[in-house]
């Protein structure tokens, strides 16, 4: 099996997207617009950064070549120190909701989870099957 | 399970880590501080105590980070 086929990065990325879509859209029905900004802003910033995230580790998985792990953590932190810039000027500056903008940044973890459990039960269906 | 594949799992549980421990710190952080800021203080002192403890996450990112990229097993 290829390294890029073992790895459930694509259906983590897949399920990011619906669950912004679908928290994002809950939010707008049932809440008022400083908190469906809170959580699409949040989203975006958690999903952009699993894309770079997956991109640098797909090449870093590929490549053989040393340096690959240097630059990949170099542009983690990179990364990083933007993404703190970014959520203090929207704490500081802009009035949307606090919780909302948790709720967005937190897509990624509940992603993964769902991801992992599946993967999870699959297994144990598979041994039990066997 | 061939060695080729439990090694690009493992990869993918140490990489894996990384992203959850950074992520985690951040929204750790803006979460305690919001409490504070709010359930505390009554949202006087919001939004300083959110942004605080926003540097404590990012702080405790880094350091997970620099921890994970001095192991020599990765």
């Amino acid at each position: 099996m290829d390294r890029e086929e073992a790895l459930p990065l694509r259906r983590i990325q897949r399920w990011n997207w619906f669950l912004l879509v679908l928290l994002g859209g809950g939010s707008a029905v049932f809440f008022d617009p400083t908190i469906t900004g809170g959580v699409i802003i949040g989203g975006i910033l958690a999903n952009t950064s699993f894309w770079l995230l997956k991109r640098d580790l797909t090449k870093l998985l590929r490549g053989d070549a040393a340096g690959l792990k240097a630059r990949f953590f170099l542009r983690y932190y990179t990364r990083l120190t933007l993404l703190a810039v970014i959520l203090f000027l929207i704490i500081k500056f802009s009035s949307l909701n606090i919780i909302g903008l948790l709720t967005g940044l937190s897509v990624v973890f509940l992603s993964i989870g769902g991801v992992a459990l599946g993967g999870a039960l699959k297994l144990f269906k598979n041994r039990e099957a066997s | 399970m061939s060695d080729n594949r439990r090694e690009t799992i493992k990869l993918l549980a140490d990489f894996s880590t990384i992203g959850m421990t950074v992520a985690f710190s951040i929204f750790i952080g803006v979460g305690v501080g919001y409490l504070i800021d709010h359930k505390v203080f009554g949202g006087r002192t919001s939004p300083w105590f959110t942004l605080v403890f926003l540097g404590f996450g990012v702080v405790a990112a880094f350091l997970n980070l620099y921890r994970m990229a001095r192991r020599k097993d990765l």
